[in-house]
């Protein structure tokens, strides 16, 4: 253990490098990973569906019943494993006056067709997908259904004559195989250490080569184990398939292909080829001082769970449809590109929310600056009884404050018709048919709510600008709208910068207001993205779709802060 | 409140935008369940969730005290779940087992619940044939989905027409009649309209869409919102409000506040109602008037069950429960205490419920209603029938180009979530 630096922390040796390189390889890899397993295991769910499927449906033919369970067990043990656990015979029965499937005789069996004494929850599961089955059928459907429960995939098929027939299959359990790649990750971080012992200057460069080989071997293993899994698959259910003369399955394709390894190979070396010498160095210095990053383990380990967790599973999410598959860009392509019935109108939707998100801040900044102004006047009394009434509204839960704005725009009862009737004017349907009168609603709501942090801002900067350079400019002559222009203005500039790049990100997804006040009436027109994102969410239950939305969101608003950012960052000498 | 957030504004942004829907309910405190090698006479405890409040919620609670009295073996442990929250809670806890064992919901859920989540137990096996008996056939049925039954009956809920004696002398049979009262009953100068209902919504809608032979979504699914009976219903509709006796932008708290000022002639609504009549108000309840047509206006009828969960470890004894909320001396306390309209045919038939004028004109209409269907199309179909609904009754678009933009709406969405 090195002995602790004078000034800064010591520079990363290659222990340091290789630690930092097998971790961020690592990083790529364990989700390329957790991919392939995933799409293997749903590849053997659709396998086992299949089987247990075809299992019922030769079972459930007319004619056919205990007869088959012979040429059935040959069959089975032709294919080999996965073998289903149970079969049940079912004889007809019929539904009573509340259309409920009357008990009828029920046999359950080995796939030996040794008769079998099946657990009463494994019997009622499969009286319930039978019933299934016949509802299918007396639909005019393919008169099948299946369940996944826990371990289990239950089937059910049922047969014009009434009769059923079903079979159950335990989940096969399908991982590609993992200690040959891992073996091929230690071996790529040796590697490393080796070019690093003669090369040190030249690491960033080294360490994204043999990241890229690294990845791309790693990938390349994973992705034969899975293609092996699936073939031997593939070819289990052709044997049975033929054997029992039924519909087979098409060859589980592999579905991790060449762009798979690309994209894991070109992760793996570019987070080596990155992030080697920072990690390395934070490596270096929490070899040394573990202490120090201990202490704000607790704090990192919250921000990992509760920011970085969700939110790449939110991105990741935004890529599947809604029964888990991988879609690619469809998602958004459905968002970004308008089609006829579309539900999501995205560009509408943009254009309106940014007239909201504009309009919004404007009204807070003019009538929050203007209020401030008023209340640092030297000259003004009973400043306090002020301030504190006009920060009420912002004090004030902003889903109760939207609950009585709906009221007070309430066509019948609400005071503002009473009060357009006192004027003498007609009263106005505020939240019927009208965009205008439902986005006027969501505005004076929402500026109500926001005009109090853009004062309370504006006042704390007004009250730290010097009076003296007012005297000066007063002695040079300058007008009162010059000393506003000249000193106020560029003064109060650092302080509102960043509140309105924080009000503009509030505004942008102020969730409450939209949906409690307009609740985007009329027809989704004043929904804003978050309100479209939720709907997508709640009521087309289409989560792909809703984290899309999501993460078209947080990509605006991420450029729109690193724009401000910039500015801010320029208005921050103001005082130099 | 808003504060001002420490830490990178980008990680702030990641959650703003991630989060945007829902953050999953923090899980109940896990039921504390009795040790396996519990003593004899440890009684199980068995969780019951409802959204009952006032009368309905202190009827329950009287039957359960009873049940305790009855039998030791047996804890019932009531937890009262806001409704707007219920169907998240009961979805998002019960299969990670921290669920009830019981709960209390409308039948409508029943689709999504099974199809999706398969968090009911179906009890077809486990309820003997005769239990059946005891209910009015329409609320069984409308627990069974796919030939399984999932559910006991408790009571039933349906739109009735309540009229006002001193404006509408007695309550319309036919739709003229109705028409004829409604006109009498409006003066629009006071403010006083001679039928009032949300009637920007299908719900309270479909009543006419049935009786003029309309069919809103078929038994496979299918919304048919374009049919010639549907859109007849609609235009007859949007005669009542052109014609004035219908006012527009009514919610559920006007009805109440119009009704009980004396505003109201008639009112489109169900057995909720009647909690919210204020004490000194006369009124009547009948049924639906006969359409142009002959047939009678059909409410959407919904069966409120017990429903047992999937993932419950004391099935046998959550179903003593329901077999005992459900008997006819249990629903009588239900109708008396809870002024339920309770799902047991028997219960009728006695003396003292025989007399209620109210409690039979409900269960008459139960006779002429639909079921409300079950199946999750449903769900996808209501906000958009609505819209269409609300801008052909109220607003300038032709009845028949707003319901089709509304079919040509449902489909894709349905498409959406099939796919």
């Amino acid at each position: 253990m090195v002995g602790l630096p004078q000034g800064g922390p010591r520079r990363p040796d290659s222990v340091d490098r290789t630690l930092a390189f097998g971790l961020l390889v690592l990083v790529a890899l364990v989700p390329a990973f957790l991919f392939a397993r995933m799409e293997v295991q749903r590849e053997f769910l659709q396998g086992d569906r299949w089987r247990v499927r075809t299992v019922a449906g030769t079972l459930a033919a007319e004619a056919g019943g205990i007869a088959r369970v012979p040429m059935l067990a040959r069959a089975l043990r032709e294919a080999g494993p996965p073998t289903p656990s149970v079969l049940f015979l079912q004889a007809a029965g019929g539904t009573d006056e509340f259309g409920i499937a009357q008990p009828a005789r029920l046999m359950a069996l080995d796939p030996e067709g040794h008769p079998l004494e099946a657990p009463e929850d494994l019997r009622t599961r499969y009286q319930e997908v039978a019933g299934r089955a016949r509802a299918a059928l007396e639909e005019g459907q393919s008169p099948e259904a299946c369940l996944e429960e826990g371990d289990r995939v239950i089937c059910a098929a049922a047969s014009q004559g009434g009769q059923g027939a079903g079979a159950v299959i335990p989940r096969s359990q399908a991982t590609p195989p993992w200690t040959v790649p891992l073996g091929v990750l230690l071996a790529g971080c040796l590697v490393l250490a080796a070019i690093q012992a003669r090369f040190p200057q030249r690491i960033r460069l080294g360490a994204g080569l043999v990241g890229l080989a690294t990845g791309a071997a790693t990938a390349g293993l994973l992705a034969q184990g899975a293609q092996r899994l699936l073939a031997d698959l593939s070819a289990s259910e052709a044997t049975l398939a033929r054997a029992l003369a039924a519909p087979g399955l098409p060859a589980h394709q592999p579905v991790l292909g060449l762009a798979y390894l690309l994209v894991v190979a070109l992760a793996a070396g570019a987070l080596a080829a990155g992030l080697v010498p920072p990690l390395a160095q934070v490596l270096a210095d929490l070899r040394d001082r573990p202490w120090l990053y201990l202490s704000i383990a607790p704090a990192m380990t919250g921000m990992v769970l509760l920011i970085f967790v969700p939110f790449f599973m939110g991105v990741y999410l935004a890529f599947l449809d809604n029964q888990g598959r991988f879609v690619g860009l469809a998602n958004f392509l459905d968002i970004l590109i308008p089609s006829a019935t579309g539900e999501t109108r995205f560009w509408f939707t943009l254009g309106v929310t940014v007239m909201w998100t504009f309009l919004n801040v404007a009204l807070h900044v003019a009538i929050g600056l203007a209020l401030a102004l008023v209340l640092s006047d030297a000259r003004l009394k009973g400043k306090a009884i002020y301030r504190v009434l006009l920060i009420v509204p912002w004090a004030v839960p902003n889903y109760i404050t939207a609950l009585v704005w709906k009221w007070i725009f309430n066509t019948q009862y609400g005071p503002a018709n009473a009060l357009l009737a006192i004027l003498g004017l007609s009263p106005v349907d505020w939240l019927g048919r009208s965009f205008w009168t439902n986005f006027t609603a969501n505005l004076v709501t929402n500026t109500w709510l926001g005009f109090p942090f853009m004062m309370v801002i504006s006042l704390g900067a007004l009250q730290s600008i010097p009076a003296d350079l007012y005297e000066a400019a007063e002695m040079d002559g300058a007008g009162r709208w010059q000393r506003f222009r000249h000193i106020t203005l560029p003064l109060l500039k650092p302080a509102l910068v960043p509140a309105i790049v924080l009000g503009t990100i509030w505004t942008f997804n102020m969730f409450n207001v939209v949906y409690l006040v307009s609740g985007g009436a009329p027809d989704n027109q004043t929904n804003i993205l978050i309100t479209e994102a939720y709907r997508a969410f709640r009521v087309l239950k289409n989560h792909g779709l809703a984290a899309a939305y999501s993460l078209i969101i947080f990509l605006i608003l991420a450029a729109w802060t690193a724009i401000t950012n910039r500015v801010t960052r320029a208005a921050e000498n103001v005082y130099e | 409140m808003r504060t001002l957030r420490r830490g990178s504004l980008l990680a702030v942004l990641g959650i703003a935008a991630m989060a945007c829907g829902k953050a999953p309910a923090p899980p109940p405190p896990s039921t504390g369940k009795p040790a396996v090698e519990a003593p004899a006479q440890a009684p199980t405890e068995v969780v019951l969730w409802h959204s009952y409040r006032e009368g309905e919620k202190a009827a329950l609670e009287t039957l359960i005290e009873e049940f305790h009295r009855k039998q030791g073996a047996i804890r019932v442990r009531l937890l009262n779940v806001p409704y707007d929250a219920f169907v998240d809670k009961v979805t998002i806890a019960t299969p990670r087992g921290q669920g009830p064992d019981l709960f209390i919901f409308a039948h409508n859920m029943l689709g999504e619940w099974v199809d999706r989540h398969h968090l009911v137990e179906p009890i077809s096996q486990r309820i003997p044939p005769e239990t059946l008996k005891r209910f009015l056939p329409q609320t069984v049925k409308a627990l069974v989905y796919q030939q399984s039954l999932y559910g006991l009956p408790l009571a039933f809920k349906s739109l009735a027409l309540f009229t006002n004696p001193d404006l509408v002398p007695r309550v319309p049979e036919t739709a003229e009649e109705l028409v004829a009262a409604a006109r009498s009953a409006t003066r629009k100068e006071e403010g006083r309209y001679g039928l009032v209902y949300e009637a920007s919504l299908l719900y309270f809608n479909a009543p006419f869409l049935h009786g003029f032979g309309g069919t809103i979504l078929d038994a496979s699914g299918k919304p048919h919102l374009t049919e010639d009976p549907i859109v007849q219903a609609v235009e007859w509709v949007r005669g009542l409000f052109r014609e004035g006796v219908l006012p527009s932008g009514i919610s559920s708290a006007m009805v109440t506040s119009l009704f009980n000022e004396g505003k109201a002639g008639m009112v489109i609504s169900g057995p909720w109602f009647l909690g919210e009549i204020a004490k000194d108000r006369r009124y009547e309840v009948g049924m639906l008037p006969t359409m142009p047509g002959g047939r009678r206006a059909m409410p959407f009828l919904g069966s409120e069950g017990i429903f047992l969960s999937a993932f419950s470890n004391h099935k046998d004894e959550a179903l003593q429960v329901m077999d005992f909320l459900t008997t006819d001396d249990a629903a009588m306390v239900r109708l008396q205490q809870g002024r339920q309209t309770v799902a047991n045919a028997a219960v009728y038939d006695r003396e003292e419920v025989r007399a209620d004028r109210v409690i039979q004109a409900f269960r008459s209409q139960a006779e002429n209603s639909v079921l409300m269907p079950s199946r999750p199309e449903m769900q996808v179909l209501w906000s958009t029938a609505d819209m269409a609904i609300n801008r052909s009754v109220f607003g300038d678009v032709p009845v028949r180009k707003a319901l089709e933009e509304a079919q040509a709406k449902v489909e894709a969405d349905l498409a959406k979530m099939a796919r």
